[in-house]
This record gives structure tokens, sequence and C-alpha cells, in this order.
């Protein structure tokens, strides 16, 4: 049996979202700007931050997701996400650890509906002829910047984001919800891998993450449909035991 | 149709050095009765750095192994990874053709180039460009091995003229394979008149269209070799047993087993977005077939587990589509006990490969 991870859910339920109940509406958002890194970080620490549903990947590397929407029901907004990789049974997830989002209205729409961990706080997405760049921070201190240097075009069919997996309390119950976005993708480019973590203890890393070598990166352009969520499970139980449909 | 053996020696947690000693020895005691009962070939994989599912890094040492303790039995790299970080293709050559003339010239010569960000980045390969030194790797061995003295300039590797030696037993040089895990492989394998050897599953449909081209192609091919090996081998698993439904859920048992654990796997499609890995790799259509429910009580269509007579019927249908070869996982990480490994595979031999007997023989 895979390794399963150590994070003590109880604990780490008690910073996680909390509602009654999780939203039934999807968005679709259009012209969507999105950047990725992939970064292999140091195993051990890693296991601390891993719900017991889930397994490590391996080797363990962080995904850092970035969205920069132009218009939603709420609005316009920049979403930056910290995700450790992690396979819920054999699929790769991005478990999020943390987000922040420059649109508060936008933040309370994705806490509410899917159980995003998001804070709000700056983020600049930027697209520029030598780069695509992700910067957030929180209250002025940067916590995060990623991006994708030097970037050449690619197919969009070459590219796998992940679907997201986020703790939160649903009511008196802590849960794993799967999010499920769909992406119609209209052009691509990798590049250099990019990555600062100027504060390790932010975003949920608690000193956990310890970057060790950079994988890849990339941005695309694509139409995003984010559906309500379908899924949940258990964070103390394996996930192929413990997924269920969510009854709405 | 000929029936081969096929390891990637799995190990399960917790990962002692009594466990990884163990499973290397239960595997040459399969090999050893295997040859024994008729079996064509042991197949052993190259893989690194892939926990539990694959301890099989130095397949020229098992398979060395595997031909001094056996008489008939023909030994293959299933496959050797054709990447300069891996292996150097002077070192690929020398370790072949030393294996071919221990084994007496038993060796089928496997090749490919790894599927997994786990092993690429672990070797700091670069995805993009695997396909491309396979290519060159698999054009110049051949001539390490046929011609006195050998000299080459390439992209990947280039050396002044030497001797490479020794030359394998055989003459001119072992026949040459290329694993087939993404879709379109088997073409490549086919325009460099080389067998494609299956590592995936599909569906019989879509095997047989898939071998209908690869024919089709390799009757126009440049070989890369000095000969055309036109053979085409299935990749499948195998538990044999009197009782269907004991068949059915021992085999399911290491099928389910071997799905979790290859579904581990970082495959390079899924870290490293590129064109050279243009699906999600090697056994991720394994996992989904596995997960392939079948019928009620019954194994997914063409997976080799069950009774006699079940394992005969479906092993049939892929003899219908014109696959030549079928190599069979035995075991996954020892969720079978050794004893019954052995006793399917005596069962196997007595009751299911009867049924394919003359055409193998006529082969």
């Amino acid at each position: 049996m895979p390794v399963v991870g150590t994070l003590d859910p109880s604990a780490a339920l008690a910073g996680a979202p909390h509602v009654d109940t999780l939203g039934d509406g999807t968005w679709e958002l259009e012209g969507v700007l999105a950047v990725q890194v992939n970064w292999e970080v140091r195993a051990d620490p890693t296991l601390g931050l891993t719900p017991p549903a889930l397994h490590p990947s391996i080797p363990p590397y962080i995904s850092p997701f970035a969205l920069k929407v132009a218009d939603s029901p709420v609005g316009p907004f920049s979403l930056a996400q910290m995700r450790l990789v992690v396979r819920a049974g054999i699929r790769p997830r991005g478990f999020c650890l943390a987000a922040v989002c420059d649109s508060a209205a936008a933040a309370e729409a994705l806490r509410a509906g899917w159980g995003f961990p998001v804070a709000v706080g700056e983020v600049a997405i930027t697209a520029r002829h030598d780069r695509y760049e992700c910067r957030a921070a929180i209250g002025g201190a940067e916590v995060l910047r990623f991006g994708a240097g030097d970037p050449e075009p690619i197919a969009g069919a070459d590219l796998l984001a992940f679907d997201n997996l986020h703790l939160l309390r649903l009511g008196d119950e802590g849960l794993i919800a799967q999010v499920n976005p769909e992406y119609v993708i209209h052009s691509a480019d990798r590049g250099r891998p990019i990555l600062e973590l100027p504060d390790p203890q932010a975003l949920g890393m608690g000193g956990r993450i310890r970057p060790t070598m950079a994988m890849t990166s990339f941005a695309f352009r694509a139409d995003v449909t984010l559906p309500p969520v379908r899924f949940v499970m258990d964070p103390q139980r394996l996930a192929v035991q413990g997924t269920r449909k969510l009854e709405r | 149709m000929k029936f081969g053996i096929f390891y990637e020696l799995s190990v399960p947690r917790p990962l002692t050095r009594d466990h990884e000693r163990q499973v290397y020895m239960n595997a040459l005691e399969q090999v050893r009765l295997a040859d024994e009962l008729g079996f064509d070939t042991v197949w052993a994989v190259e893989h690194h750095f892939l926990e539990e599912y694959s301890h099989c890094s130095a397949p020229e040492l098992f398979l060395t192994a595997c031909a001094m303790q056996t008489t008939n039995i023909r030994v293959g790299h299933g496959i050797v990874v054709c990447v300069p970080e891996f292996n150097h293709p002077i070192r690929i050559a020398e370790r072949a053709a030393v294996l071919d003339l221990l084994s007496g010239g038993r060796l089928e010569f496997g090749t490919g180039r790894s599927a997994t960000w786990t092993e690429l980045g672990g070797f700091r390969a670069n995805p993009d460009t695997t396909k491309k030194s396979w290519d060159e790797f698999v054009h110049a061995i051949p001539q390490m091995w046929m011609n006195e003295r050998f000299s080459f300039e390439g992209e990947f590797f280039s050396m002044p003229e030497r001797s490479v030696l020794p030359k394998p037993y055989q003459d001119p040089h072992p026949p040459m394979w290329v694993a087939v895990s993404t879709p379109g492989t088997e073409f490549d394998a086919a325009d460099r008149g080389m067998g494609a050897l299956g590592v995936n599953f599909t569906t019989f449909k879509e095997q047989e269209r898939r071998v209908q081209e690869y024919r089709r192609r390799i009757q126009h091919c440049t070989p890369a070799g000095a000969f055309v090996n036109d053979q085409l081998c299935a990749a499948n698993f195998l538990f044999c047993h009197d009782d269907s439904a004991n068949g059915i859920a021992t085999g399911g048992r290491m099928i389910g087993t071997f799905q979790y654990l290859a579904g581990q796997l970082d495959m390079a499609k899924e870290a490293f977005p590129t064109k050279g890995y243009p699906s999600p790799g090697l056994l991720a259509n394994t996992r989904r077939q596995a997960q392939s429910p079948g019928e009620a009580g019954q194994p997914p269509e063409g997976i080799a587990i069950g009774n006699p007579e079940q394992i005969t019927r479906e092993l049939k249908k892929w003899e219908a589509c014109g696959v030549d070869r079928v190599n069979f996982i035995l075991n996954t990480a020892e969720s079978i006990p050794q004893q019954q490994v052995l006793d399917s595979l005596r069962l196997f031999a007595a009751e299911v490969m009867p049924h394919f007997a003359s055409k193998a023989k006529a082969a």
C-alpha cells in the first residue's frame, strides 16, 4: 500500500472554510488566463500537509496555479493558489493549501460555493513578451511569486491542469471537496519555471514546502467552467473508500 | 501463439531488504518453472525510483540470473531505456551482447524511452527529446554489433572509431523490439522493422485495427537492424485455477493491486506538458482496462484470469486479432502466495497451452 499523509485533519479543519451548504451554481468564465508551475519538493515534510485520505505523489511536487478572470457573476478577479500534488486513489489532484484572491466578493463566493481556502489580498497576473508571472501578497507582504519565463507555444491538448481538493467543514462534518473545472483551451505556452516563496510559513505551507527541482511551467488562455462540487471524501479514510457523491 | 512471462518486480511495503530479496527469489523460481513448462520468453522491465511498483532497475542482471538457471526460455529486455541520461548506447550494446553470449543466443532486445516524470526527472532527462534519442540509439546499436569497428556522430552521442565488444551470439544480432505504451509507437516500430512489445491493454476492436496497420506499414519498412522482426506482443495478467470464481477473485486482486500501484506513478504527461508524450503513457490504458468491470462475475475482456476454459477463450480472441505473443504478469506486490502462482503456471501449461501449441510450433 502506498504511503498516506499524516496531517491531523481535526486540527487542520479548525482553520478551514466552514459552510452550511455548498453552492449548486455553475460559473462560465470566458477568456481566462491561467498560469501554473510544477516544482519538486522535499518528500518527508509534505506528509504532514497531506490528509490520510491521500497519497503523496512520487516524487512530491507543488503546483501553484493562478487564474485571471475578466468577468464572473461577481465581477473580475485574480486568484493565486498554493497546491500540493497528491493522489486521490489513483488520480492526480492539486490539494489546495491556501489561496489569495484580489476581490472580496469573489473570495466569498469561491469559499461558499467550492470551499476554496482563500484569503483576500493582492494578486497580479501579468502576460509579457518574455514571461507570464503571478505575484500574490497578503496585507502588503508578498507570499508567492511564480511564472513561466521565455514562453514558447505548445498545444493545449498537451496540458494537464489538475482538479482541486479543498479541506472544509460542511455543517458539522469535516470533508475534502473535489472541484473539477473544465477547460476549453484556446492557446498555450510552456516556459522556464520561476518560483519564489518569500514566506515559507504563509499559504498553509507551515515551513514544510522545501523546493528542490524545477519541473515545468505553462500558461494558457481558456474558457473555464466551474461546476458545483459533486464529490466529497472523508479526510481520514483512503479516497477509494471514503469518496461519496454529495447529497444536495 | 507464444506465451511469455513479464516482470516489473513489485515489492510490497514495508520496503525491507528481505522483501526485496524474496521478490527476486520468487521470480527466479517462477522463471525456472516457466522454462520447464515451455514458456517462450521471460521479459524484465527497466524502471527506476518507482516505489513498490517496480524495483527492477538492473534487468540485465536479473535476466542473466534467469539465463544461468534455465535452458530454453528466451530472455527479454523489456525494455532498455534508450535515453542517454539513463544508459550510454555503447554500454547497452555491450551488456546486451554479453547477455546474449551467456544465454547461448536467447536474448530478445526490447527498447524504449521511459514514460514517467519520476524516472525522467530523476535522471534529469528532457521528455521532449526521448523519442529522438531512442531513434538514434536503435539505429546505432545494431551497427555496433555488426561492424568490426564503429564510429558515430549523432545528436545524443558521438564516438570515434572503436571496436565495440563482445559481439552478440546471435548473428547478425538479437531480434529488436519497441515498447508500445503511447498510441502510434507501434507504427514507429513497424517503420523500423521492429517488433511491437505491447505494455498496455486495449480493446480487441482497437487492437485489430492497430495490428492491421502495423502489418501494412512493416511491409514497407526500412529496418533499423539487419532484419525485420514483424511480431506483435500483447501484455496480460495470468491467474489460472480450476475453480473459476477463485481464479477470477485471486486474479482480480492481483489486477487491483497492480492498478493501484500503477496509478501512483507520475506520468510524464501529467507533470510535464510535451508533445513527446501525447497520452498518459505507460500503463494508463492498463489501468483503464483493469477498471473495466466486464460481465458480472466475469473478468474484464481479454484478461487471462479464471479457469482454463475461460482463459483459453480469451486468448483465442487475441490470436484471432493477429497478436503473435502474449506476456503475462504473474503477481503484483506478492498479493498472490508463491505456491499459488506456481500452481497457476502449471495448470495453464497443462490445460491452456496445448490449445495454441500447433501454431507456436509452426512459428
